[in-house]
């Protein structure tokens, strides 16, 4: 029995010691992107590296701020992840509850060519998604750098693995009951459904903050840019101004923080529930 | 009723000649990757420009952080027929790609001009005979050294292998080496210079093989790696440990010296630049980086590259040219303008620019060969497995010309 116990606390030890270690080797690049953004421009490119700075250059923030107009590549950042996370998140459901919970011919099919269609690597996409768009009239508009992404076939896979989770007496009352599909959807699924759908929005936000090179095809006015753009304009082909890179990289990380933190329960009983680990 | 009259013509006038003028007002766009002073020296030359040509309005516009990105977009912005009116091009881009969407500038470009242009800078803008682009932002690699520790900067391999271990300092007596003789941020470029400057050549006659295992070749690597044992190599820009004094003589970009400078004043390291150290022919090659600029003869009209054309003869006029360069510090390519007494002014007060200047007229082109790209890539793949002792040098090069063919065909 004493033995058992020492054991477990053995266990126990150890799997902290994992966990704080991997923890700590995760939160190493933050700590040094915030460290940096306090730096001089010499401690920044320092050899050996500096950690921490001899005082804090808080002169770095308005600095950096001030040499490109970032206030409104942030509004364009948050309106265009919020619309890209919020319509995608919609658009997924839909898709994912007629796989998940209705019949219809050819629906494994359908499936499968869209699972498909995640083999395609990303950038052989990018100069036939660039025609589409130039043709559409797309170019330097916020359509462009929304509506090609309110699809994820990602998405719609884990929304679809949650949904079957689903008892499918629930449909059979609900039907009884006069229930349409649609209103079953909206009032019954996804109150059920709020970790993996804040999951999706979360991966959708995510993914639209941190878009680079498509914001850069799709945009060539300062105005139409996003908080990446800004960030490139601190590194020149001999040379990177890191310590104020870092500064607007630690204001650009702000909002995902706070929507992770926010909803970070709901991510993992999400990847529980839906069975991707 | 006559005041009346009066009023609404002079409202019409108001309200339509603003339109009528921009209707005469000719638009064209630079896709470019500057930042911070770079940008700011084209900025102030596009206002110039606009000032004493009110037709034309360039719009400059920002595309990304490295080359790669704007590649992406010239390319993606061309095959969708929207390419911008000036494209920036690094030598590699245009062969196949880019060729023949860009205007041929052989008849605008005035024969005066264009033999006041360093011939390497010609020949490497032009492209099966034609000139296709116009140099602009064209760098290499130079020597950086700190005055205080490097007095005289060397001017041969050995010389500069010699310098590099006796600069080697343990500074805090703590067994490892805090200060560098030399620097180096390895890549295929490195490699590149040292074979030119062992007289090799990159090709057979008929283009069929790729001779970098020649023995300019290994000689070349060799070299490489004899530095490796003796100097500081990392990925990293060398612009601040050069600046704190850590690393007394590094290879490094002419783009890179607004941040040598910045770093260098801010720990009070005095410095000057020299030609790249000269190889066994006695001649410090170096190759010619970054861009030139082209104008766009598909899906541009003809008024804009009458506008364009004239916006780049302007920056390539002696005052915009002597101007650019002295802003940025990409190379000069002007016979006249280096000839000039307001460049000799300039570097009296700007001692390093001499080694610049000295480096441009030893800057020799890559190939225009539609796969370069490819073998540039073999090139980096032979540098890094010598330089992290997986290869020999002759292996390694071995393998990259035994690859090659299948590019070559």
């Amino acid at each position: 029995m004493v033995i058992k116990q020492i054991n477990q606390g053995v266990l126990r030890a150890f799997c902290y010691l994992v966990l704080i270690v991997g923890a700590a080797v995760m939160l190493l690049p933050l700590v040094w992107m915030v460290a940096t953004s306090f730096k001089t421009f010499a401690e920044a490119l320092a050899i050996p590296p500096i950690w921490l700075p001899e005082r804090l250059n808080w002169e770095n923030y308005p600095t950096a701020w001030a040499m490109a107009p970032f206030g409104r590549f942030f509004l364009n950042s948050v309106f265009v992840a919020l619309a890209t996370a919020l319509g995608g998140v919609i658009i997924c459901a839909l898709a994912a509850y007629a796989f998940a919970q209705m019949s219809f011919f050819g629906k494994n099919i359908i499936f499968a060519v869209a699972l498909g269609t995640m083999m395609i690597p990303g950038i052989m996409m990018l100069v036939p998604n660039f025609i589409t768009m130039t043709r559409l009239g797309w170019i330097d508009t916020y359509q462009a750098l929304i509506v090609p992404w309110l699809v994820s076939v990602f998405i719609i896979f884990m929304l679809r693995q949650f949904f079957m989770s689903m008892p499918r007496e629930l449909w059979d009352s609900a039907q009884i009951d006069g229930c349409s599909r649609l209103r079953f959807l909206w009032q019954i699924i996804v109150p059920l459904s709020k970790p993996a759908l804040f999951t999706a929005f979360l991966l959708n936000f995510v993914a639209s903050w941190n878009s680079f090179l498509w914001v850069l095809l799709m945009t060539n006015r300062t105005e139409m840019r996003t908080l990446p753009l800004g960030l490139a304009l601190f590194a020149h082909e001999a040379g990177i101004r890191y310590e104020l890179q870092m500064a607007m990289a630690t204001v650009a990380i702000v909002p995902i923080l706070l929507v992770f933190l926010s909803l970070q329960r709901y991510f993992v009983q999400a990847w529980l529930r839906t069975g991707i680990k | 009723m006559k005041l009346a009259r009066i009023l609404g013509l002079l409202c019409a006038t108001i309200i339509f000649t603003p339109a009528s003028i921009a209707q005469g007002v000719t638009e064209i766009t630079i896709w470019h990757i500057f930042t911070g002073g770079h940008a700011e020296a084209l900025d102030s030359a596009i206002a110039r420009f606009q000032a004493a040509n009110p037709d034309v309005r360039v719009v400059p516009v920002h595309q990304g952080a490295a080359w790669g990105d704007l590649r992406t977009k010239l390319l993606a912005a061309t095959a969708a027929g929207t390419p911008p009116t000036i494209g920036l091009f690094k030598t590699g881009w245009v062969p196949g790609a880019f060729e023949d969407v860009l205007l041929p500038l052989d008849e605008v470009i005035p024969p005066a001009l264009k033999g006041d242009i360093l011939p390497t800078f010609v020949a490497d803008s032009t492209f099966n005979g034609v000139l296709r682009t116009v140099p602009l932002a064209r760098s290499a690699d130079v020597l950086f050294y700190n005055t205080a520790l490097v007095p005289e900067p060397p001017r041969a391999w050995d010389e500069m292998l010699t310098m590099a271990r006796a600069l080697n300092t343990d500074r805090d007596g703590d067994g490892s080496i805090d200060r560098w003789g030399v620097g180096i941020r390895p890549g295929p470029e490195q490699f590149a210079f040292l074979f030119l400057q062992a007289g090799g050549e990159w090709f057979n006659p008929d283009e069929t093989a790729f001779l970098v295992d020649s023995p300019a070749g290994i000689k070349a690597m060799e070299h490489l790696l004899a530095l490796r044992e003796a100097a500081l190599f990392q990925t990293g820009f060398f612009s601040g440990p050069f600046g704190a004094g850590d690393v007394a003589m590094y290879w490094g970009s002419t783009a890179g010296i607004p941040f040598v400078a910045e770093a260098a004043a801010a720990h009070g390291t005095p410095w000057n630049v020299a030609p790249i150290p000269a190889g066994p022919l006695g001649r410090g090659y170096s190759i010619l980086m970054s861009a030139s600029a082209g104008i766009f003869q598909v899906g541009t009209t003809e008024a804009a590259q009458e506008a364009a054309t004239r916006f780049l003869l302007f920056l390539l006029s002696p005052e915009e040219h002597l101007q650019w360069i002295t802003q940025t510090g990409y190379l000069p390519y002007r016979q006249s303008v280096i000839d000039s007494p307001e460049w000799q002014a300039f570097l009296q007060e700007n001692p390093f620019m001499a080694g610049v200047t000295e480096q441009a007229t030893l800057a020799l082109a890559y190939p225009h060969h539609v796969e370069w790209d490819s073998l540039r890539r073999l090139l980096s793949e032979a540098v890094d497995a010598v330089l992290h002792g997986q290869l020999a040098p002759v292996e390694a090069l071995h393998r990259a010309a035994t690859e090659a063919p299948g590019y070559l065909e």
